[in-house]
């Protein structure tokens, strides 16, 4: 009994660890992992500095299998990408890294507009927003319970909720073309404080809060 | 009796490494949809999908192939389908939103009453995060008395950008057609709410038929000039990096095909991209004044934004990895129907689309009879 099931193992021949499919995707442990991986490389500090922000850190494939096989998966590997930018200089990059290996493979230089914004700036958004007296003002009463949703709350589980929209400057001399800014949209339920924009120029620390007629159509 | 328990442990083991060769599958879970059709009876045709949920793209197609009968192999469609972006500039300038690129939008958890069971619907994912529905889709051919109703899986997933929602839809229909789909939904932009503006998805197509070495991409171009009688239509190839114009006179579509890949007859098989539209994007923004582009494959090259600069070195697209990029705008008139009687805004989904349909793929006319 026991010769045969060690005939059936070997006929198997499969690892016994369970594997991931390879386009499965990033665990939560891989893509910390993969921030983590990408923080430390010497290129990267470079070019981001030490303690860089995240704007993404995505699944790829950087390399496709010349031949393939529908039914049986090729070792792909586990890749991400890391969008970095650096805290205080308009630069970026894009790391990627190798999971299996924790390596860094490439590191190419981005722009700083070219990594998008994120939790952690809506976050700082909202912290510069808060010292404005006019979005005090603005929000009246209800000021106190307004606020960002945390990284792992589900969407749509905040009542009174602070979102933030990326803002490209659209005309000439405006700094919102160069700098990053975010534009904070204040949520009670199913509606939104209308006719006013609050600007956040994260670069130059800056809020602009500019009141608009309530247009009638 | 050990050596009973024994072999069950050695059996088990067994059992599990049988489990890890489930694991050399491209996805695995909910992240794998294999669908036959029909949904009764023997299979005619099937679609093996992969997809993920991604911040920024939200439902994002990680692989599909097609099988066009039981005794067929499969061959792959997609290497990767995505939303490379949603630009939404405003009428007076007001704002030039980039939804993709410029922020790493989460997605929208989905609940039961998004996917009704009633309606062939199943969630996906652990959020859940997608919707599957497998539907009929009505009259697939039709004459007299004689025809065949069609059926097709759809997934769907929602990405949560600010206001809005953003559904991201992918069908694969029995005939071997992908339909991409794209809606806009939610409350007018608070500061500016009664201005008008488009939403414009571009998605990136990485359709790498039969493998990616030999992708090969023409242009389909219709001609007629009235008075004449008589109308043509050539596909010249595309063999370098660009972008081109949908002309509406012209039929402009993408066909894109593997240079080995041929059906029983010989014919060499291709899908065509088609634009399903009513309109054109055209703003100061390089990429958007165009509404087809063909790109060498490049794994860091997925933001539509980007276009032009992609292009620019202008690489061969001839026999080897090409991705297509197409754009779809829908044009949002702020209307009455866009505001609630609270005095709140929520606008209704209004889609943008395009069909890939296969074109000398299968033998014969597909699920005939």
């Amino acid at each position: 009994m026991v010769k045969r099931a060690w005939l059936l193992l070997l006929l198997f021949g499969a690892p016994l660890v369970a594997q991931d499919a390879p386009l499965d995707p990033l665990t939560a442990d891989e893509q910390d992992r993969a921030e983590a991986v990408a923080r430390r490389d010497p290129r990267v500090v470079e070019l981001v500095g030490r303690d860089p922000r995240v704007g993404s850190v995505q699944f790829v494939v950087p390399r496709k299998p010349e031949r393939e096989d529908p039914d049986r998966a090729p070792d792909l590997g586990r890749h991400a990408a890391v969008l970095l930018r650096a805290r205080s200089r308009g630069a970026g990059a894009r790391v990627l890294v190798d999971l299996r290996a924790a390596t860094v493979v490439e590191v190419k230089p981005l722009r700083s507009v070219d990594v998008p914004l994120g939790q952690e700036d809506l976050e700082e958004a909202w912290a510069l927003a808060q010292k404005s007296p006019e979005v005090v003002g603005l929000l009246g009463a209800r000021y106190g319970t307004y606020r960002v949703r945390s990284e792992g709350a589900a969407v749509g589980t905040v009542e009174d909720e602070v979102l933030g929209m990326p803002v490209v400057g659209t005309q000439e001399g405006d700094p919102c073309t160069v700098n990053r800014c975010l534009a904070l949209l204040f949520r009670h339920g199913m509606t939104f404080v209308e006719n006013v924009e609050v600007l956040v120029d994260l670069t130059a620390g800056e809020v602009r809060v500019t009141r608009r007629e309530e247009a009638r159509r | 009796m050990k050596t009973r328990s024994t072999a069950l442990v050695l059996a088990l083991i067994a059992g599990l490494a049988g489990a890890s060769t489930a694991g050399a599958q491209w996805c695995s879970g909910d992240y794998l949809v294999e669908q036959g059709f029909p949904t009764a009876g023997p299979e005619e045709t099937c679609w093996r999908v992969c997809w993920q949920m991604q911040k920024q793209f939200g439902l994002v197609i990680t692989g599909a192939w097609f099988r066009k009968s039981p005794a067929a192999a499969w061959v792959r469609v997609f290497w990767d389908a995505r939303v490379g972006e949603i630009f939404v500039p405003y009428h007076g300038n007001e704002h030039r939103f980039f939804d993709v690129k410029a922020f790493n939008w989460s997605w929208v958890p989905l609940a039961a009453a998004d996917c009704p069971a009633a309606s062939g619907g199943k969630l996906l994912g652990p959020g859940p995060d997608v919707c599957k529905i497998v539907h009929n889709r009505g009259i697939a051919w039709r004459l007299d008395a004689n025809r065949r109703l069609g059926e097709e899986v759809v997934l769907w997933g929602a990405i949560a950008a600010a206001n809005y929602n953003y559904i991201v839809q992918w069908t694969f229909r029995d005939d071997g057609m992908v339909i991409g789909r794209v809606a806009a939904t939610g409350a007018n932009y608070p500061s500016h709410p009664t201005v008008a503006h488009l939403h414009s998805p571009t998605w990136r197509l990485d359709v790498d038929l039969d493998g990616w070495p030999s992708d090969m991409v023409h242009l389909g171009v219709h001609v007629e000039t009235p008075p004449a009688l008589t109308a043509s239509d050539a596909a010249p190839a595309v063999l370098t990096e660009q972008g081109l114009e949908w002309n509406a006179e012209q039929f402009s579509a993408l066909h894109v095909g593997d240079a080995n890949l041929k059906n029983a007859k010989g014919h060499t098989s291709m899908f065509h991209l088609l634009p399903l539209r009513y309109g054109a994007q055209r703003h100061a923004e390089l990429y958007s004044r165009l509404d087809l582009w063909v790109t060498r494959w490049h794994p860091d090259e997925v933001y539509a934004a980007d276009l032009a600069t992609f292009v620019a070195d202008g690489e061969s697209v001839d026999k080897t990895d090409v991705v297509l990029w197409y754009t779809g705008p829908v044009h949002h008139l702020v209307r009455d129907e866009d505001r609630t009687e609270e005095n709140g805004w929520m606008a209704h989904a209004m889609w943008a689309e395009f069909q890939l349909k296969p074109h000398d793929f299968f033998d014969h006319t597909p699920l005939y009879p």
